[in-house]
């Protein structure tokens, strides 16, 4: 009986020493600034995180950029333009479809007809409100259903302070996830009385059913329901700025649209968008080489095209540790190039390194750096 | 009990603190420091970890 005794100890020493494993390297593993030294250790080659590839050196950036002038950036914006609508304009006279005045005001089987089919990627605005209980400043939540055609109708979420500050946050996703996953960033916007405009990628959450890829068609599905969800909200509430942020492919959503749209001041593409030449294996999402669209303007253009006429600005992060990707500094290697055209063009543009965790977010330490300088003249 | 075995235990029940604390300080989010599927592994780590502590000093005087 003693042995078993001292047996049966010894097994329970043994799992609650495996339990407690568990629990510290969890720790270490999922903790910002452990899992930013593992990331670095564990990096697959040294240009991932740590150094420049000499191969991304030989480009002079200066190559890259054909806008030189005003009458360039006019010629090359209209360009691009005419490459998602034939017509060779944004379509700014168009409305959305449909508007919902308070989603909250909606039954819960009316605005969330299939809970059960909700995972991370397909959560609904309208199966989520209790993200934005409580919130004092919170005036409506508008739902605007646009459309592109027939096959896609995306809904847009336009959160309306009740004290605003006559600025509108307007917000892409990208892909993996749903604007959902940001309520923190959403909550404190609309606590500082900025208005927010949210959008989810072509199939992820408010924006499913999708379409497929098929070049110009779908990408006027990426970037047109912005164009007529702005002309909603600028038209019905009071605003006098736009600032435009986005994370992963909703930063690359940010870059290509603040390119396109000169209503938005300020943009800020998180994680999402590079060069062609600096772009790494996973960096290579079809739609995001679409040929037409990079020979009307390359990315270095779309940069400094986000940065005219007179007063607007971009300021692009990269999370240098991300383990997903566009990690490393490259950002930096054109910084100087492209902000050099876009300060003779009266804009401003710059490049801000994040170092501070290992993830393919927007950081505490980003959302902060965005606010202040959206807070700038 | 062992003087390891008491520091383990105390260990067991300070890092979940830690943790809860770093989660909900920095946020309580999935964009936080700490993840809150982190939060989830570390505080059923150690809980785990407690209870097969406390069963065996039950049974196993």
């Amino acid at each position: 009986m003693d042995g078993k005794a001292k047996l049966l100890g010894r097994v329970l020493s043994a799992l609650a020493l495996f339990s407690g494993l568990v629990g510290i390297i969890s720790f270490v593993y999922y903790w910002d600034p452990t899992r930013t030294a593992i990331k670095r250790l564990q990096a697959s080659d040294p240009y991932l995180y740590e150094r420049i590839d000499p191969k991304s050196l030989k480009v002079d950036p200066a190559s890259l950029l054909f806008i030189k002038g005003h009458n360039d950036a006019e010629a090359v914006r209209r360009k691009l333009i005419s490459v998602f609508w034939p017509e060779g304009r944004l379509p700014t006279g168009k409305q959305p479809l449909s508007v919902v005045q308070d989603l909250r005001s909606m039954a819960f089987k009316d605005r969330c007809p299939n809970p059960a089919r909700e995972d991370y990627t397909t959560r609904t605005l309208g199966c989520s409100l209790e993200l934005y209980d409580g919130l004092e400043n919170l005036a409506a939540i508008e739902l605007l259903t646009v459309a592109t055609g027939p096959a896609y109708q995306p809904r847009v979420s336009h959160f309306k302070p009740k004290n605003g500050n006559r600025r509108l946050v307007v917000y892409h996703h990208g892909y993996a996830g749903t604007h959902q996953d940001q309520w923190r960033h959403i909550r404190r916007w609309i606590e500082k009385g900025y208005g927010v405009l949210a959008f989810d990628y072509v199939g992820y959450g408010n924006a499913a059913p999708g379409v497929d890829y098929d070049g110009a068609a779908y990408l006027r599905s990426v970037f047109e329901p912005i164009t007529v969800a702005l002309n909603h909200v600028l038209e019905a509430a009071d605003y006098r700025e736009i600032n435009m942020v986005g994370l992963s492919a909703g930063g690359w959503v940010t870059a290509v649209y603040a390119a396109l749209d000169p209503r938005i001041n300020k943009s800020y593409p998180v994680s999402g968008v590079l060069p062609v030449y600096l772009r790494r294996k996973k960096e290579r999402a079809e739609p995001q080489f679409f040929a037409p669209m990079l020979e009307a303007a390359t990315y270095l253009d779309m940069f400094v095209l986000a940065a005219y006429p007179e007063g607007r600005r971009q300021v692009q992060f990269f999370n240098r540790f991300d383990r997903c990707c566009f990690n490393n500094t490259r950002g930096k290697l054109y910084e100087e190039d492209v902000a050099k055209i876009a300060r003779s063009l009266g804009g401003a543009f710059k490049v801000v390194v994040d170092e501070t965790h290992a993830r393919h977010k927007i950081s505490r330490w980003t959302f902060e750096e965005i606010l202040k300088d959206m807070e700038r003249p | 009990m062992s003087l390891v075995w008491r520091l383990f235990t105390v260990l067991m029940a300070g890092l979940p603190l830690v943790a809860a604390w770093i989660w909900w300080a920095d946020g309580a989010w999935e964009n936080g420091a700490l993840s809150t599927q982190g939060l989830i592994w570390v505080v059923g780590g150690c809980a785990c970890s407690l209870a097969i502590l406390a069963v065996k000093r039950k049974i196993t005087p």
